[in-house]
Parts: C-alpha cells; structure tokens; sequence
C-alpha cells in the first residue's frame, strides 16, 4: 500500500451535489473495490479555470488522499479516465506531513496578489478586511471596546 | 610585475530559498508559491538565473508547475 494523492477536476455543467455525488461514488470505489482506506477528503467548491477547457470556464475541485495498492494503480487510472463526469484529474505521490488546505491555498494566492499590488501603490494600501476580522483590537475604530475589556480583567 | 587584480563583475552568491526552509517537496497546489518564485507575468517558467534556486529545487518546481498548468491552476500562456 502507497499513499496517494488526487485532485479531480469536474466539469461546472453538472449542479454541485451532482458532482458531488460523484466524488463520493469514486471514494467508495476505492474502499469497496481496491481495499484502500481514505485519510483527507476536502471539497473545494467552484472555482475559475486558468484557461478555456473545452467550453467550461468554471469546475469543480476536490482533493482526496488515500492508501492504494500500487499494483492496482494503473487499472483504476483506466476507469478514472473513462468517467464522463470527470474533467480532469492528476495523481501524485502524497507528500510527506499534513495535505495543504484550500484555505491556504487561496489565503497564498491572495497575498501574492497584494503583494504585488501594494508595491505599485503603496501609498493606498489599507488592512485588509480579513485581517480586521481576525485581530478586532488591532483596528482603530474598535478603540472604544478596549477600556471595557481591560475592566473586566481587572475584576477577574 | 602585474600584481593588480583582474576587473570582473562581483559575483553575488544566491542562496536557495528552499533549502534555507528545509523544505524538499514542492507542492503544486501552492498557486502563490509558484507564481511568487517560478513563473513570470506571462505565466512562462523562469530560469534558474533568476530564481537563485538549487538544481534539484529548480526541477522540482518546474515539475510542479507544469502540474499546475494540466489542473488548470496556472495558465500556460497569459
């Protein structure tokens, strides 16, 4: 058995449950038929293409790591691939520690992009409202809560 | 008698980000790592020239983002 992992790639002309549906159908194929044990599973959600597929602009991702007998692995790329309701999809050994979440992979991809637009105009640039959200005392207008709070220390 | 050194541009010896991290597997999902490090506004891989990153590093990433390219992650021209 050898740790696997694949990201599939499905076509946004299905309704989202439906591809969702799918995505559980492949998983229980590989427990049921191929004996392999699923470790990380994580739907992505619609997202936008790099580039035109066919038609589609949008898909739907989903990641999902598993044990897999290595003997096997050709046949069942064989009948991923003949599944209409797959797009696209890309096996690779599971590297070693913990699978990337796609909440990382968006919060690396947005930082690139502020990096970027911030070196064009840093004079503009504003904390952003998800740092706001995550550090409510950091920000200004919050100011007025801050007296509370430390009241409240002090009673305890 | 011409003890006056040769004139040459000064090397500038780079050092791999990813070696200094410790990190050996390059992960294809990681759309900002490989936009921050490997490929240019048009979306082609840069050389290692400009990288400073270690051969096998290099490789890795280049694999990665050619990965990247088939799931539609990274387009291959902009």
């Amino acid at each position: 058995m050898k740790n696997y992992e694949t990201l599939f790639l499905f076509p946004s002309d299905l309704a989202e449950t439906a591809a969702q549906k799918a995505f559980e159908e492949i998983k229980k194929q590989i427990a049921d038929n191929y004996t392999g044990t699923i470790s990380f599973s994580e739907w992505w959600g619609k997202r936008a293409l790099a580039y035109k597929i066919g038609s589609f602009t949008t898909g739907f991702y989903a990641l999902l790591q598993y044990s897999f007998p290595p003997e096997k692995m050709v046949e069942f790329d064989e009948e991923l691939r003949l599944l209409p309701k797959v797009l696209r999809f890309l096996t690779t050994l599971a590297p070693e520690g913990d699978p990337l979440p796609y909440s990382a992979v968006v919060a690396e991809d947005r930082a690139f992009a502020e990096e970027k637009s911030a070196g064009k105009r840093r004079a503009k640039k504003r904390p952003s409202r998800i740092e706001n959200l995550k550090s409510p005392s950091s920000s200004a207008p919050k100011a007025k809560m801050a007296p509370l709070g430390d009241a409240d220390a002090e009673n305890d | 008698m011409n003890n006056t050194p040769k004139t040459s541009m000064a090397k500038v010896n780079k050092k791999c980000a990813f070696c200094s991290l410790g990190k050996k597997h390059i992960d294809y999902k990681n759309i900002g790592l490989l936009k921050q490090f490997g490929i240019t506004f048009f979306s082609k891989i840069k050389p290692r020239k400009y990288t400073g990153v270690c051969l096998p590093h290099q490789k890795r990433m280049s694999t990665a983002i050619k990965q990247a390219r088939f799931m539609a992650l990274v387009p291959f021209i902009k």
